[in-house]
Formats: C-alpha cells, sequence, structure tokens
C-alpha cells in the first residue's frame, strides 16, 4: 500500500502541476495555462491527424532544427506568442503602437512598442525582434541580436514585482511596487489607486486603465542621497533598462556613466546621469529645482515628497516611455505648462524640437 | 529468469503513475466528448472534414494581408469580408477568395476588428483605435459612427455581428453586455451580464447568430466560454472553460455556425478550429499551427457561408483560407458523458490487475 500511496501521490502531483501554477498575477499560474504557449509533445506543428510536419518554421522563431519545434517547446516565437494576447484584443492590456485598449477616463492601455514604420518607426523607441546592439550596451557583453518581451519581463509572472519585470538576476525587491492610495515609501513604485478591480485575466480596459495610467504611477527614491555609491539607481526600475543600458547611470568615477575616471566630484558627463544626483542640487544652474517644483506638468523623477520634490532624481522613465510612443528615442516631449495629450505619450508637443526643449526645460533653464 | 523484485516495484509503480494519470485525464483517443453541457439533448452529431480549397495572401491587387482579424460573410451576396489590423483596411472577397475590393484608404480606419454588411448594403465595421463601430455606405465610404448605448463609461465595442433580420449585436466592454440594435440603431435588448458563471459575459471575441436567432457567443475569459442565448436573451446552456483538454479553450477568438448547425470556433492560442454540435458536444479540432493549406498559425476569426464553405483568417500566418466541408457519419454515440469509452475501461481494467498483483 505504500507504493499505492507514492503512486497515487505522484500522480497527483503531475497532475497539478500540468494544470496550476502558484498564486499571484495572471503570468503566475493563477489563470494562465503552460498549454497555452507551449506544446508538450510538439503537438502544434502538425495537423490534428498526425499529418505532415509543417516545412517552413514560423519568421523569427528560435527553431531548434529545420522542422522546429521552438526552444522550450513554445508553440511559437516568443514575441507572436505575447502579442496574440496583448495586441489588438481585448483581453489584455495593448503594446503595440496606438492604445487599443484605450478606455475612459484615462485612455491608457500599456502601449505602445514601435512597429517599425511611420509613425512608430524603429528609432521611437523599442521595437521588437532584431535589433542592433543597443545604445549604451555594456562594454564586452554579447548582444543576442533580438528584441524579446522576455527581455524586460518575465513570462512566468513575478507577482512582487512591477509589470512583471525582469530579469530574475535583479531581485524581486528592487522591483517592488504597491497599489494603494498611500505611498509605501519602501516600495520601488507606488500605484495611486485603492485597488485594482476585477478578475485577474478577466480585467476589461476600463478595469486595468487605472494601472497604467501614468498620473496614477510614482516611483519612489530608494538610496539614499549621499555622495558615495554612484552606481546605485536611485529607483530599482531603472535596473531593468541597466540590463542592456548599462553605460547610462553611475558616478564621475564610473566607466558606466563616461565621466573623467580620476575625477572625485562630477565631471562632465558624457551620458546623462540618473543615478544618485538631486535635482537643483548642483550650482551652476544645471538644473534648478524650483522650476521644476513650479511645472504644471511634471515628467516622473524618484522622490517621496511628491509636494518640494527635496532629493529627487531623474530616472530613465522621467524622459523615455520604456513601450516607445511617436518621439525619437521614445522621448517625453512634456511642455511644462498648459495642455498635454490625454495619455501622456506624445506630451502634446508634435514638434521635436520644441520637444526636446521642452523635455529638457523640466529641471533646466538654460535655453528657457 | 526473473526481475529483482526492487526493479518490478518500480516498474508497478510508473505503470501505476500513468494509469492514474491517464484515467483521471480521461485520456485515450475517441473520449473527446468530456465536459459536456448538462440537462441537453444530443441529435446523432455528423463530424466533419474541412479540406483547404484556397489560401489568399493578396488583399487588393499590390497589397497583401497582414494581420486579418475579423471576417464575416454576407450570405445575400456570396461576399467575404476581411479586417486588417495592420493594413488599417477592410477588403471584401469573393466566396472563393478572389479579392474584389477594399476600403479604408481614407484613413478612415485604425485597427480595425470586424466588418458586417446589411442587406441594403450599410456596411458596420468595429473599428480598433478608438474602439467604436463605424458605418459605411456599399462603396465603402464612411458615413457617420454608430450611436452606441452607453453607461457612465465610454462605450468600448469589443465584437460585432448581424443577424437574418439586420439587427445588429455589438459586444460592450464596459457594460459586458451584448447590445442588440434594430436596422434603424435603436437599442432593442441586451443580453448576459458582468461576471463570470452562465449568462455572464467579460471579454466577448465573437458572435453567431443562428436562422432561429439563438445567439452563440465567445468569449476569452469567461466561464463558460461559448455561451447560447435565446433569440429573447435567456441564458440556454454554455460549455468549454479556459483549461487543457481539446474541448476546452485558450483563446477562442472567433465562433461560427455552418449549414449544419455545427459550432465552430476558432482558438488563436491552440491554432485550432474546433467543431461542436449545437448542444456542445465535441466534435473533432482542426488546423494544427503550420503555414501549409488546411494548418493555421494564430487563427483569428472564423466564418462560414452557411452551405459548404468555412473562411478563416489568421494573424500570424497574414491569409485567408477557403474550406470546404465534408460530412462524416460518426459512428460512435458522441454525447455519453456518464459511460466510459473502451479505451477508458481497458485502463481502468489494468489499473486493478496491477493493484492486484501488489497486494
Amino acid at each position: 500500500m505504500k507504493y499505492l500511496s507514492i503512486a497515487l501521490l505522484t500522480a497527483v502531483m503531475l497532475l497539478g502541476a500540468a494544470a496550476v501554477g502558484n498564486a499571484g498575477v495572471y503570468h503566475a499560474g493563477g489563470a494562465l495555462l503552460c498549454y497555452d504557449c507551449h506544446t508538450m509533445h510538439f503537438s502544434m506543428q502538425h495537423g490534428w491527424d498526425g499529418g505532415a510536419v509543417a516545412n517552413t518554421p514560423t519568421a523569427g522563431g528560435n527553431w531548434l532544427s529545420a522542422n522546429g519545434p521552438n526552444h522550450y517547446l513554445l508553440k511559437a516565437p516568443v514575441n507572436e506568442l505575447c502579442l496574440a494576447c496583448h495586441n489588438g484584443t481585448s483581453v489584455a492590456p495593448d503594446v503595440l503602437e496606438a492604445n487599443f485598449n484605450a478606455a475612459s477616463p484615462n485612455n491608457r492601455s500599456a502601449g505602445a512598442l514601435n512597429v517599425g514604420t511611420a509613425p512608430y518607426n524603429d528609432w521611437k523607441g523599442h521595437t521588437l525582434g532584431p535589433a542592433p546592439t543597443p545604445p549604451g550596451f555594456k562594454a564586452g557583453g554579447t548582444w543576442g541580436g533580438d528584441l524579446e518581451c522576455t527581455n524586460c519581463h518575465t513570462q512566468h509572472g513575478r507577482a512582487g514585482a512591477y509589470r512583471n519585470l525582469g530579469p530574475r538576476s535583479i531581485p524581486e525587491a528592487d522591483l517592488s511596487f504597491e497599489i494603494s492610495t498611500t505611498n509605501n515609501t519602501s516600495k520601488h513604485v507606488w500605484i495611486n489607486i485603492a485597488g485594482l478591480t476585477g478578475t485577474p485575466g478577466a480585467r476589461t480596459p476600463a478595469e486595468w486603465s487605472n494601472f497604467y495610467d501614468g498620473n496614477n504611477i510614482f516611483y519612489n527614491r530608494i538610496d539614499a542621497p549621499a555622495a558615495t555609491n554612484w552606481n546605485k539607481s536611485s529607483n530599482g526600475i531603472s535596473k531593468v533598462c541597466a540590463t542592456c543600458h548599462y553605460d547610462f547611470h553611475g558616478g564621475p568615477q564610473d566607466a558606466g556613466v563616461g565621466g573623467v575616471a580620476a575625477g572625485s566630484a562630477w565631471e562632465e558627463f558624457i551620458r546623462h546621469p540618473n543615478a544618485q544626483v538631486n535635482n537643483g542640487a548642483l550650482t551652476g544652474g544645471h538644473s534648478n529645482l524650483s522650476r521644476f517644483v513650479a511645472a504644471t506638468n511634471k515628467v516622473k523623477v524618484a522622490t517621496v515628497d511628491y509636494t518640494a520634490y527635496t532629493n529627487s532624481s531623474p530616472i530613465c522613465q522621467s524622459c523615455h516611455k520604456s513601450h516607445g510612443n511617436q518621439n525619437p528615442f521614445g522621448l517625453i516631449f512634456m511642455n511644462r505648462t498648459g495642455t498635454i495629450s490625454a495619455n501622456h505619450e506624445e506630451g502634446g508637443e508634435t514638434n521635436p524640437v520644441a520637444g526636446i526643449r521642452n523635455l529638457c526645460g523640466q529641471c533646466h533653464v538654460q535655453g528657457n | 529468469m526473473y526481475a529483482r523484485p526492487g526493479i518490478q516495484k518500480v516498474k508497478q509503480l510508473l505503470l501505476i503513475t500513468i494509469l492514474f494519470s491517464l484515467v483521471a485525464l480521461g485520456a485515450g483517443p475517441g473520449t473527446a466528448q468530456q465536459n459536456e453541457p448538462t440537462g441537453v439533448k444530443s441529435a446523432p452529431p455528423t463530424n466533419v472534414i474541412l479540406q483547404p480549397i484556397q489560401v489568399v495572401y493578396q488583399q487588393v491587387e499590390g497589397t497583401y494581408l497582414k494581420s486579418p482579424r475579423g471576417i464575416w460573410v454576407d450570405r445575400n451576396n456570396d461576399e467575404v469580408y476581411v479586417a486588417d489590423t495592420s493594413n488599417d483596411l477592410v477588403a471584401v472577397f469573393n466566396a472563393t477568395g478572389l479579392p474584389l475590393f477594399a476600403f479604408g484608404y481614407n484613413r478612415e480606419l485604425k485597427e480595425p476588428v470586424k466588418a458586417v454588411a446589411d442587406a441594403s448594403g450599410r456596411i458596420y465595421v468595429l473599428n480598433g483605435i478608438p474602439r467604436a463601430v463605424k458605418i459605411f455606405n456599399y462603396r465603402g465610404e464612411y458615413l457617420k459612427d454608430f450611436p452606441l448605448a452607453g453607461g457612465a463609461d465610454k462605450p468600448n465595442p469589443t465584437a460585432l455581428a448581424l443577424d437574418h433580420n439586420g439587427n445588429i449585436y455589438i459586444a460592450e466592454g464596459s457594460s459586458r453586455q451584448i447590445q442588440v440594435y434594430d436596422s434603424a440603431l435603436r437599442l432593442i435588448r441586451e443580453i448576459g451580464k458582468k461576471g463570470n458563471g452562465d449568462s455572464h459575459l467579460n471579454t466577448v471575441q465573437g458572435i453567431a447568430v443562428d436562422t432561429d436567432g439563438t445567439v452563440y457567443v465567445a468569449d476569452a475569459t469567461a466561464t463558460p466560454c461559448i455561451q447560447v442565448f435565446s433569440a429573447e436573451g435567456k441564458f440556454l446552456r454554455g460549455w468549454g472553460e479556459h483549461n487543457a483538454g481539446p474541448h476546452n479553450f485558450s483563446l477562442p477568438a472567433g465562433v461560427a455556425i455552418d449549414g449544419e448547425g455545427r459550432i465552430i470556433v476558432a482558438d488563436t492560442l491552440r491554432h485550432a478550429i474546433t467543431v461542436f454540435t449545437k448542444e456542445g458536444v465535441y466534435l473533432g479540432r482542426h488546423g494544427g499551427m503550420g503555414s501549409q493549406p488546411g494548418a493555421v498559425s494564430f487563427p483569428t476569426d472564423i466564418a462560414t457561408d452557411g452551405k459548404e464553405r468555412v473562411y478563416v483568417v489568421e494573424r500570424l500566418g497574414s491569409r485567408l483560407q477557403v474550406w470546404e466541408e465534408k460530412n462524416v457519419v460518426v459512428r460512435r454515440r458522441a454525447s455519453a458523458p456518464s459511460s466510459p469509452s473502451p479505451m477508458r475501461g481497458q485502463i481502468q481494467k489494468g489499473l486493478n490487475d496491477v493493484m492486484k498483483e501488489m497486494k
């Protein structure tokens, strides 16, 4: 009977593992099935009656041989699998081009990755698929040549990480978030809403739009502003960007920032820093805190003081939309006063010259 | 020669594990009618073979389908309407897939999802960005936006269909109901309600209306996934859930009713075209991922001409396929949920034998 019990337990465990995963966000297995993305026996590439295997691998697929299957027994290339739900359906937040699931009151979904053609050209942010070596890629590193959704998001879910961000080499604690009307300053991101309504995996655009609305997203400054730890990012989300765009943050003695290696204080920047720098803290008019505070429309900075913005620091998301937009480099052309577009993506500015001036003018006085 | 006791035990253990798994899964060929809807009468089902007769890549001369999302057959004129979310166009084909014309060139459409045409030639297009239903004349000239009824939230239409009386069915995401309008665009009925379970709708992806007015709804996240309502909007039955098994779904994206009254569902993530009886008895599945005729790659919608043709569009396959139906008589009774299949019986017998031997 002992053997029988073991066998029964094993069978139950096998079945359980196949049917459900751990609780948490949608991708963590509470609702998404292994079977949605994987084909256990490579049975998706031919007819159900056992007909011939397709002899034309899916474009962009990572095929183990001429006839497949995809790596990890995926039903299709990674990006295509993600886009099956995340592009142009009402099932999940839209990530490609304009927001497909724009819903009142905030008209936000999750877009807008570029597609390579106007008005979402490659140079306007992130484009999935074959890509040149990312700007700021760490010297000596190896770029795989493809941008995939899974470069930044954990496909199997990460309940404690903002937007399921990854890679997993970044501790989940560095990507922590809280959905609440009260800011928990120990978390890296604060989503200022009472809570998510609806059922995970069955939310409507109206229910998830608040979760993506820039008006509701705040980045807390986690590091203590001090003249050390130059490599430490002001907010953990920047670490995701730094996975590829490593040389965009750091301190004066850090090769990452491109400063003068021998210098002991801030030298000329080759890269715009986003670590250990305080808005308005430096003399010489580099940035002006009172100017930033006075702006009616503000880009997002890392801080815990959302009134006086003391100890506030720029992060990647201060100037760039992670998924891109219709502006060069996914820049946020936000005019500090006046009307901006409803979804914040374009900032209400269509003139790139004026747009860049507006963006820099959020913190800097020169030329403004 | 005899096997060592230890190895024999391991073998028995392994065998029991496999047998238990198979029994629990209801595995075995020919047991595909699990999870049938309860309380429904089953007519002897007629199964079908779907034979590809045409594969269409060209949208109109010089342009090609990119991400065809929705398909609909105008049975009055034997024309096929395909909405393409990448081309921002609606293309019209004849019954065999010959491109006739397309519209949307004046940028009236952005990521169109579905287009249907009524008997007067008026064309209704479900537009993706912004979510709206736009009305065009038979030449594809924009007339006006559909005056959608809405509550506090902005109307968020997610699916579109037309019945034989010219009534328009629009799934509205905010209220999670299907709104039914008459041909004068007056709201005459609302079907379904928010939530999960029978008659509750979440994210409707497809609607098909039978000749008797019965409404079939494919919902990607509700359970049951396929829900059937009477012409008056009363919930009748439902089947399928987001779960493993050929009778269940991953992402049901389109639903159609063929001339024999079979319900055909396109499942995007399973690369499957699944056929059921009207009562929800699983009959079979077709497709499988691939680029050859008969296979599908992320199918997004399905339609039939009510006679013998089935039309499928594929987002990644970037094409329209025309299939012909060949009826097949199902010899085995397909609706007997309580009676175990022969294979299941054999597995159970094998399990009993092994257990007896171990004792």
